[in-house]
C-alpha cells in the first residue's frame, strides 16, 4: 500500500475509534481529547483532499475465485465534496458533544460514543474515497454498526430504537450486498473481465439482472438516507436517541451517504436515463416522500420525533431533485444535501439542547423560552426558516432549483415522467408550506407562547455548545445570501461534469424582483384583509376569563402550538391514515416483525416437546434421504 | 509428530480415568490436571497443524487393513486444533463456573472423555473405529447434559439420548452393510474396493443413505435436530459450548464430509442433498431463534441455522465436484471449513456468555433481564465481538466465511442460494440484536441491581476466544495463513479418492 492522505481520514479515526471501543469508561476525558483532535486532523485534512486531491492507493486484500476485494482509495469529485462536509459535521459534533456529554449522567458510555463517533468519521472516509464496490460496502456497514453503538448511548426506550434502526438498515445492507454481486455479475460478459471498480462500470438497464441490481442498491440509498418506505427507523430514533447522535447520523451524514450513493448508481454505475420507469420511480419516492413525511410531522407532539419527520421529508427533495435528470435539478438536490444537512444539525442541536436544559422533549410541556435561551432560540429560528424554505436562507435557494428542475424536464424531455411534472411540482411547493405550518407550530411551542412555572430556572446552554449552533446558522444565511458566489460556483458546479457530462451548464433564473415584490406585497394585503374582515365583522367579545372571583394560576390557560393543526388530524380519512400510522400499520418494520412472529409461532408449535413427534420427522427425513440418495426420485 | 498421534487419544483418556479418584478434596488439584491436559493437547494440535506433516499412525505396528490406523491428513489437524481451542476455554471457564455443582471431578473425567472421543473420531482410519469414538464422546455428552439432574436437565438429556442412539444404530447398521459389501472396515480400503467396483451397488447406497441421517442427526440438521434445541441449553454452560462449539461439527460434519468425499465419493444427488439439507436448517434454525425467549435456547437454535451454513458449503462443493469445476468446489468448501472454524470459537464464546449471565443474574429467560451493559462490561464486550462475528459484520471472522460462501455461489451461478445466504444473515443479525437489546441495553430490574461480573478464569477464557474472533479473519487476508491452515483441509475433501492412495500408499 502506497502512502497517501487518503489512507489517514480513514484508518486513523477508524484504528482509534476501533481500540476506545475496548477500552474502559475511566478514561472518559483521554476520549474526548483525542476525538476532537483528530476530527479536526480529518476535517484539515477534508478541505486538502477537496482542495488538491491525493494520489490514489491501491491494496489488494484478497481475491476470492474471480472476485478481488481491493481497497481503491480515489479522490473523486463529488466524493472530495461530501467528504469535506461529512469531516466538518463530524468536527462540529465532537464540539458540541464535549460539554454536552459531561453535563449528562451518561459517563457510563463514554468510550462507546466517542468511539463510535470515529468509526462514523472513519467508515463515512471510506465510503466517499472509495473506489471499489465491495470496499464501500464495508466502510458502510462500519458506519451502520457505528448508528446502532451512538443511538444504543441514549436513556430509556433507546435500545428499542436501536434495534430498529440497526435492523432495517442491516436489512437495506444485505440488499446492497447481493446487489453489488449482481452488479459484477452484469458487469462484463467475460468472467475474467468482469470488475467491481466503480469508475470503470456503466450498465445499461434493459434487462432483467441489470433492473434487480438497481433496485437492490436504490434500496440501500433509500434506507440510508431514511426516504419513504423505509424511512420509520429515522422517527423512532430521534425519540429516544441523543440529540447530537441524530444531528451527526440520521440528519447529517447518513443524508450525504445515502445520497452519494444514490448519485453513483444513478449517474455512474447504471445508464438509467433511458429506463423511464425507473426514473418515475425515483421522482414518486421523492415526491411522496415529501408530502407524506412533512403531514405526519405537523401533528407530532415530540419535539425530537417532528424534527425527525423532518429529516424524512426533505429527502424527498433530494430524490425528486436527482429524478429529474436535469442539471439545474441535480446541482440543486445535491444543494438541498447540504443545506439541509446544515439546518437540520442545527435545528437538532437546538432541540438538543431545550432538552438539556429543561428534562422534556414534550412540546405540551415547553414555552416561553425565548427569554430564558435566546441564542437557542435565535439559530433555532434561522434554521426553522431555512428549512421552510423562506428567502434569503439557503433553504429556499437550493428548493427554487429543484422547482426550476422540476420544470426544465417538463420542457426539455419527453414521456410519463416530463408530462406529470406538474404533480412533482405541486408536491414540492406544498411540501414547502406544510413545513413552513409545522415549524410555526413548533418555534410557537418552544419559545413563544407562555413559560410554564416548572421552567422559570431554565438558562442558557453553554458557550462550547452554542458555538457549533451559531456556525450552522450563520451557514444558513451565508449560503442564503451568496449562494452562488460561495456554494454553487466554488463548490457544486465544479463536480457537475463528473456527473451529468459535458453539458453542465444550466442558467439560475432565480426571481424576477418587480413581480416577486408585487406578489409577497398582494399575499400580505390579502392576509391584512382577511384579519381586518374577521376583525369588523364583530363577531368576536374579548372579555377577561370569569373564574368565580377566585385567584387562578392556571398553567394550562395559554395557546398550546400542540393544538395547531387537530382540525388537520380529525379530518374525516386522513384520522384514520394518522391513527394506522401511529400504531404502525404502514411501518415496515413493525409488520415484517408481526409476520416473522406468526411464521415462528408455527415452527414453535410443531417443536412440541414430544419424542414420538421428534422421531417421526426423523423417520420421514429418513425416507426423503434414501429416496434421493438411491435415485428413485 | 505422527508418534505422537495416540497421545491426543490417550492423554485425555487416561486422565478421564484418574480424574474420579480425586474425590471432593481433590478438586482443586483435579482441575488443574484437567486444565493441564487439554492445555497440552492445545499445544500439539498447533504444532501438528504448524508443522503441516501428514501421515498415518499404526496402532501396535499391525500393518492395515489387518490393524487400526490413525490418520493424520489437513482436515484432521484443522479439526483437532478447533477441538482443542474451544475445549482450553471451556475448561478454563469451567474451573470457576462448575464450583455451583457438585461432583466437579466427574463432571471434569467426562469432559475429557468427550475430547478424548471427538479426537478420536477426526484421527480414525477405520471406520468402526470412528462410530466407536462417537459414541465415547455422545455418552459423555448425554450425561453431560444430564449433569445438573434438574427435572428439565434429566428430560432433555434423556431425549437427546434416545434421538442419539437412533442416530447410533443407523451409523452402526451401515457399517455393517460396508463391512458386508467390501470386507474392510479400513476406510482407505473400503474407499478402495468401492472405486475398484466403479461405483456404489445398491446395498452401500443404502449403507451411503443411513450414514447421511445418521451423521446428519449428530450435526443437527433439520429435520433431524429436535435434540438439540432441548440439549444444549440445559448442560452447563461450558459444556454448551463444547456440544454447540465443536461436538455436533465432529461427529456431524466432519464425519459426514469424510464419508461422503472421501469414501463414496461424491454424486450430483448427495451434494444437492446436502445442500438442500443446509438450506432448510439454515432458514428454519433461524426463524425459531427469533422467536426465543430463553437465551440459551436462542442460540442453540442459531447453532442450527449455522451449522446450515457448514453443511451449505461442503454441499455447494460436492456438488461443483461433480459438475468438474475444482476451483469453484475449493472455494465453496473453504467456506465451509472456514465456517465451521469460525462458529467452533464464536458460537463457544456466546455460549461461555451466556454462563457468565446466567451465574450473574440466575435465570435465563430474556425479558427478566436488561441494563446489564453497567453491570457486566466484559460480559457485554465479549458478546458483542462474538455477535458481530455471528452476525458477518466486518471485519470480524464470521463476515469472511459467509463472504466466502457467498461468492461461491455467485460464481457458480446459483443466486438464490447467494440470496438465501445473505437473507439468513439478515435473521441472525435481527435475533442477536434482540439478545443485546434484552439483556444488556435498558432498564435495569430492581431484582439485580446486584448482579455482579465473574472475573478471573471466566473472564481470560471469554476474552481468549473474542480476540480469535477478531484476529480469525486474518486466516483468508494474510496470504501465508490460508496455505498453512486451511487450504490442506480443503485439499482433502476436493481430493476426494486421493485420501486412500494416501493412506495405502502409490504401491497399494
Amino acid at each position: 500500500m502506497e502512502k497517501s492522505i487518503l489512507c489517514i481520514p480513514v484508518f486513523l479515526p477508524l484504528i482509534i475509534g476501533f481500540v476506545m471501543l475496548l477500552l474502559p469508561n475511566r478514561l472518559s476525558s483521554l476520549f474526548r481529547v483525542l476525538t476532537l483532535i483528530i476530527s479536526v486532523i480529518t476535517f484539515v485534512l477534508g478541505i486538502i483532499i477537496f482542495t488538491s486531491g491525493g494520489t490514489n492507493v491501491t491494496w489488494s486484500i484478497v481475491q476470492l475465485g474471480e472476485i478481488k476485494l481491493e481497497l481503491l482509495l480515489t479522490a473523486t469529485p463529488l466524493g472530495n465534496f461530501m467528504l469535506l462536509f461529512a469531516m466538518g459535521f463530524g468536527l462540529l459534533i465532537t464540539l458540541y458533544s464535549l460539554k454536552s456529554r459531561s453535563l449528562g449522567d451518561d459517563r457510563d458510555n463514554a468510550n462507546i460514543y466517542y468511539g463510535a463517533t470515529l468509526l462514523t468519521i472513519g467508515g463515512s472516509a471510506g465510503i466517499l474515497l472509495s473506489n471499489h464496490l465491495l470496499a464501500l460496502l464495508i466502510f458502510w456497514e462500519i458506519v451502520t454498526v457505528s448508528l446502532y453503538l451512538l443511538i444504543s448511548t441514549g436513556k430509556d426506550n433507546s435500545n428499542f430504537a436501536a434495534t430498529k434502526s440497526f435492523a432495517m438498515i442491516g436489512a437495506s445492507d444485505a440488499a446492497f450486498m447481493l446487489g453489488v454481486f449482481l452488479v459484477w455479475v452484469c458487469s462484463n460478459e467475460n468472467i475474467a473481465e468482469r470488475t467491481l471498480v466503480i469508475s470503470s462500470i456503466s450498465l445499461p438497464t434493459d434487462s432483467v439482472l441489470p433492473v434487480i441490481a438497481f433496485l437492490l442498491l436504490l434500496l440501500a440509498a433509500i434506507t440510508k438516507a431514511g426516504a419513504m418506505p423505509l424511512h420509520t427507523w429515522v422517527p423512532t430514533s430521534g425519540e429516544y436517541a441523543p440529540a447530537s447522535v441524530m444531528a451527526l447520523l440520521p440528519a447529517a451524514i447518513d443524508k450525504l451517504l445515502g445520497i452519494y450513493l444514490l448519485l453513483i448508481i444513478v449517474k455512474k454505475i447504471f445508464i438509467i436515463e433511458t429506463a423511464a420507469t425507473l426514473n418515475l420511480l425515483l421522482a414518486i419516492i421523492g415526491a411522496a416522500t415529501i408530502i407524506i413525511a412533512v403531514m405526519i410531522a405537523m401533528v407530532q407532539h415530540n419535539l425530537k420525533k417532528l424534527l425527525s419527520y423532518h429529516a424524512v421529508s426533505q429527502v424527498g427533495y433530494m430524490i425528486l431533485g436527482i429524478a429529474t435528470g436535469t442539471p439545474i435539478g441535480i446541482a440543486g438536490g445535491i444543494f438541498h444535501l447540504v443545506n439541509n444537512a446544515i439546518y437540520k444539525s442545527c435545528l437538532f442541536l437546538c432541540g438538543g439542547a431545550v432538552e438539556q436544559q429543561t428534562g422534556t422533549a414534550d412540546l405540551e410541556e415547553l414555552g416561553g423560552l425565548g427569554k430564558k435561551m435566546p441564542w437557542t432560540f435565535a439559530t433555532c429560528l434561522i434554521a426553522a426558516l431555512s428549512i421552510s424554505g423562506i428567502p434569503p436562507f439557503n433553504g429556499f435557494v437550493s428548493k427554487w432549483m429543484i422547482y426550476q428542475g422540476v420544470i426544465d424536464m417538463a420542457s426539455g424531455q419527453a414521456g410519463t415522467i416530463a408530462g406529470l411534472w406538474p404533480v412533482w411540482l405541486v408536491a414540492a411547493m406544498f411540501g414547502s408550506a406544510l413545513t413552513l405550518a409545522s415549524f410555526v407550530k413548533l418555534i410557537h411551542s418552544m419559545f413563544l407562547s407562555r413559560l410554564p412555572s416548572g421552567l422559570k430556572n431554565t438558562r442558557e446552554v453553554s458557550a462550547l455548545q452554542i458555538i457549533p449552533m451559531a456556525i450552522l446558522a450563520a451557514l444558513c444565511v451565508i449560503f442564503g445570501i451568496f449562494y452562488s458566489q460561495v456554494p454553487l460556483q466554488k463548490l457544486i458546479n465544479p463536480l457537475l461534469p463528473s456527473l451529468v457530462g459535458e453539458n453542465a451548464e444550466y442558467k439560475l433564473s432565480l426571481w424576477n424582483a418587480g413581480l416577486a415584490t408585487v406578489l409577497i406585497a398582494a399575499g400580505i394585503g390579502i392576509g391584512v384583509l382577511i384579519w381586518l374582515i374577521g376583525r369588523l365583522s364583530d363577531k368576536i367579545r374579548i372579555v377577561p376569563t370569569w373564574t368565580c372571583g377566585e385567584i387562578q394560576e392556571n398553567d394550562k390557560m395559554i395557546v398550546p402550538g400542540t393544538h395547531f393543526y387537530k382540525t388537520v388530524s380529525s379530518m374525516d380519512g386522513l384520522k384514520q391514515l394518522y391513527t394506522g400510522q401511529s400504531k404502525g400499520y404502514f411501518d415496515i418494520y413493525d409488520q415484517g416483525g408481526r409476520l416473522a412472529m406468526a411464521l415462528t409461532g408455527f415452527l414453535r408449535w410443531l417443536h412440541s416437546g414430544m419424542l414420538p413427534m421428534y422421531l417421526t420427522w426423523l423417520t420421514l427425513g429418513l425416507l426423503i434421504v434414501l429416496f434421493v440418495v438411491c435415485g428413485i426420485l | 509428530m505422527i508418534g505422537l498421534l495416540p497421545a491426543f487419544v490417550v492423554i485425555p483418556l487416561i486422565a478421564a480415568f484418574i480424574l474420579p479418584l480425586f474425590g471432593k478434596k481433590g478438586k482443586d488439584a483435579a482441575t488443574i490436571l484437567a486444565n493441564a491436559v487439554i492445555l497440552l493437547l492445545l499445544v500439539l494440535a498447533v504444532v501438528a497443524v504448524y508443522s503441516g506433516k501428514q501421515g498415518i499412525y499404526e496402532i501396535g505396528d499391525w500393518s492395515i487393513p489387518l490393524g487400526i490406523n490413525l490418520v493424520l491428513d489437513g482436515l484432521s489437524a484443522l479439526m483437532l486444533l478447533a477441538i482443542a481451542t474451544v475445549a482450553t476455554a471451556a475448561m478454563l471457564f469451567s474451573a470457576r463456573y462448575m464450583e455451583q455443582y457438585t461432583a466437579k471431578a466427574k463432571y471434569l473425567s467426562l469432559f475429557l472423555l468427550m475430547v478424548a472421543g471427538m479426537n478420536g473420531v477426526v484421527l480414525s482410519g477405520d471406520i468402526f473405529n470412528l462410530f466407536v469414538f462417537l459414541e465415547i464422546a455422545s455418552l459423555a455428552s448425554y450425561a453431560l447434559v444430564g449433569f445438573g439432574c434438574g427435572h428439565e436437565e434429566l428430560e432433555a438429556s434423556f431425549k437427546y439420548m434416545v434421538l442419539g442412539s437412533v442416530g447410533s444404530i443407523f451409523i452402526l447398521f451401515s457399517v455393517g452393510l460396508v463391512y458386508g459389501h467390501t470386507g474392510t472396515l479400513n476406510m482407505a480400503y473400503i474407499s478402495q474396493t468401492i472405486q475398484n467396483n466403479g461405483g456404489l451397488n445398491a446395498g452401500l447406497t443404502f449403507a451411503l443413505a443411513l450414514f447421511i441421517v445418521g451423521f446428519g442427526l449428530k450435526a443437527a440438521l433439520v429435520p433431524f435436530h429436535a435434540w438439540l434445541p432441548d440439549a444444549h441449553p440445559s448442560a452447563p454452560a461450558p459444556i454448551s459450548a463444547m456440544l454447540s462449539g465443536i461436538l455436533i461439527k465432529t461427529l456431524g460434519v466432519y464425519a459426514l464430509s469424510r464419508v461422503v468425499f472421501n469414501i463414496f465419493g461424491v454424486s450430483q444427488a448427495t451434494g444437492w442433498l446436502i445442500i438442500v439439507l443446509g438450506l432448510i436448517s439454515m432458514i428454519i434454525g433461524a426463524f425459531l431463534a427469533i422467536g426465543q425467549e430463553d437465551l440459551k435456547r436462542l442460540m442453540a437454535y442459531s447453532s442450527i441455522s449455522q451449522i446450515g451454513y457448514v453443511v451449505l458449503g461442503i454441499g455447494l462443493g460436492a456438488a461443483l465436484i461433480q459438475k468438474g469445476e475444482d476451483k469453484l468446489a475449493s472455494l465453496a468448501i473453504l467456506g465451509g471449513l472456514f465456517h465451521l472454524v469460525n462458529h467452533a470459537v464464536y458460537k463457544s464464546l456466546l455460549f461461555l456468555n451466556s454462563g457468565s449471565i446466567e451465574m450473574a443474574t440466575g435465570t435465563r429467560r430474556l425479558e427478566q433481564m436488561g441494563g446489564l451493559a453497567a453491570k457486566l462490561p466484559y460480559t457485554r464486550a465479549t458478546c458483542a465481538v462474538a455477535s458481530a462475528s455471528i452476525v458477518g459484520i466486518p471485519p470480524f471472522s464470521g463476515f469472511w466465511s459467509k463472504l466466502i460462501l457467498i461468492i461461491a455461489a455467485i460464481l457458480a451461478g446459483y443466486y438464490w442460494i447467494a440470496a438465501i445466504i445473505v437473507f439468513v444473515s439478515l435473521c441472525t443479525l435481527i435475533m442477536y440484536l434482540k439478545v443485546h437489546r434484552y439483556v444488556f441495553l435498558g432498564q435495569l430490574p430492581e431484582k439485580l441491581q446486584n448482579a455482579r461480573e465473574n472475573k478471573g478464569t471466566m473472564l481470560f477464557a471469554m476474552a481468549f476466544l473474542a480476540c480469535l474472533c477478531i484476529l480469525m479473519g486474518l486466516l483468508v487476508i494474510i496470504p501465508g495463513l490460508k496455505e498453512a491452515v486451511l487450504d490442506p483441509a480443503v485439499k482433502v475433501l476436493t481430493g476426494g479418492f486421493e485420501y486412500s492412495r494416501f493412506v495405502i500408499g502409490p504401491g497399494g
